[in-house]
């Protein structure tokens, strides 16, 4: 595989935002092993970002100090570079070691208010996953809350919250954080949905077909949505036309799509 | 003594499932009968459900449902629960995969185990140990250690065995996935509910144990 090639396969996964580690590791292996990052041009930060990560994911932590150390000749006072190595800490299982470089991150940031790319939120969210690492999701919960009380606006944060609560089986507090990213993200069929999975799951179940009915009205004949509208409460008018809705369009997708699975649906949905 | 005996495919699919989604905690089913006077249990595949956002139950009852009315057609019964979690560290079966495993466990007529997989072992890539069956007794989920070869010696009456049906092959088999990244194909009931064209029923054609 050539460089340029390498290079489009790599940009085509941060287009898709799918990690898929094992081939950017592959990409990232090309690109260095030509020597050719100068080409890079304005993607050189993204790509050896991207080929760090997935180079820490399969293992290959020498491969990843290699990108790691080309990144410090070329930003040697980053906090970006900073991150990553304490990644790589984490990756090798040296929890203690990551935690002291982010730290040092925060504690830069607040003497640094030049830096808007070396923003500290990212150094944030990792204490968050050393914690979660670590088994301790209550104070991983207390470390995101903060996140969440200087960037509001953080969607990422918010939905991080409402896994963690979930973990350890709060709904109430999860159905909140995704309560507020439906306020933030209004036309966002995907907190909808998860906000109706909580809700049928803390046996809601009106609540949670309502917002299955807000999820299919968004994005139409979504699957999840449908299978949701299933689901059965105590009015049974409700339900024989929520049955009769979902039969229709279950059947309508999976038989446009082909699908191996559509016998079962059948059975399923008589 | 009851034999659990376990096919390439139900031994493997779980395997494969933890494989491609490293860092999610993955659950599946396992589907087996009772057959026989000696009442030995073959579990003959495994279904891969889910590996995003498990503690949730909707679609969990969906695949639940759908899968018992695919066992019958094959003739086999849920014949338990298989689960990987997501961080590195333990062995410990968290409550939602147990609730569900009960749920199993009351609707059949023999003992069904939560096979649970040792990341550690995934991290030491010792394929013969990576699955840890746990049974239900005085009121607890209890690993057991008389698995797939290894035998305890400390118990003087061996009461209950798990086996890898044709161990060597079915291992030869597994690995040979393992080696060509095959899990990427993988397809399970998350994946199926992003694209219905996928089939969550067809993990287990990826080993051909021959």
């Amino acid at each position: 595989m050539d460089v340029s090639s390498a290079v489009d396969a790599l940009r085509a996964l941060r287009i898709d935002g799918v990690r898929e580690s094992e081939h950017a590791y592959r990409y990232g292996k090309v690109i260095l092993d030509a020597q050719k990052d100068k080409s890079l041009g304005e993607e050189v930060w993204a790509v050896y970002e991207q080929i760090t990560v997935a180079a820490l994911d399969v293992g290959e932590f020498s491969f990843a100090q290699k990108c790691i150390d080309r990144l410090k000749a070329r930003f040697p006072k980053s906090a970006r570079v900073k991150r990553l190595v304490g990644m790589k800490y984490e990756a090798e299982g040296n929890l203690d070691k990551a935690a002291k470089e982010y730290d040092e991150i925060l504690e830069e940031d607040e003497t640094n208010m030049a830096s808007r790319f070396d923003c500290p939120l990212p150094a944030a969210k990792r204490k968050v996953a050393l914690l979660k690492e670590r088994g301790n999701i209550k104070d991983a919960i207390a470390s995101c809350t903060q996140i969440i009380d200087n960037y509001y606006n953080d969607a990422e944060s918010w939905l991080e919250l409402a896994e963690l609560h979930l973990c350890i089986y709060q709904y109430e507090q999860a159905a909140f954080c995704l309560e507020e990213l439906i306020l933030l993200h209004g036309a966002n069929h995907i907190f909808y949905l998860k906000y109706a999975d909580v809700m049928y799951t803390m046996g809601e179940i009106e609540l949670a077909l309502k917002n299955y009915l807000k999820v299919i009205e968004l994005c139409k004949d979504h699957v999840r949505g449908m299978y949701g509208c299933t689901r059965k409460m105590s009015n049974d008018e409700i339900n024989d036309a929520l049955n009769e809705l979902a039969t229709e369009r279950l059947l309508a997708v999976y038989s446009s799509q082909k699908s191996s699975n559509l016998d079962v649906l059948r059975q399923f949905l008589e | 003594m009851v034999q659990y005996t376990l096919s390439a495919a139900a031994y493997g699919v779980p395997i494969l499932h933890a494989l491609k989604y490293p860092a999610s905690e993955v659950l599946g089913l396992i589907l087996g009968k009772q057959e026989g006077d000696d009442k030995n249990v073959t579990i003959e595949t495994s279904i891969p459900l889910l590996h995003q956002w498990t503690v949730l139950t909707p679609m969990l009852e969906v695949a639940l449902e759908q899968a018992d009315l695919y066992a019958t057609k094959r003739n086999l019964k849920i014949s338990g629960l298989y689960y990987a979690g997501a961080s590195s560290s333990g062995l410990t079966i968290p409550s939602h995969v147990t609730k569900i495993a009960e749920k199993i466990r009351n609707n059949s007529t023999f003992d069904t185990p939560i096979l649970a997989i040792d990341n550690n072992k995934v991290k030491d890539d010792q394929l013969d140990t990576m699955l840890v069956p746990f049974l239900y007794k005085d009121n607890q989920w209890r690993a057991q250690r008389t698995t797939f070869g290894a035998v305890d010696a400390t118990a003087s009456v061996q009461s209950i065995s798990f086996t890898l049906q044709d161990k060597q092959q079915s291992l030869n088999a597994i690995e040979a996935v393992l080696d060509k990244q095959g899990y990427d194909k993988l397809v399970d009931f998350d994946d199926h509910l992003e694209d219905v064209s996928l089939d969550w029923f067809s993990a287990e054609t990826l080993i051909s144990a021959k």
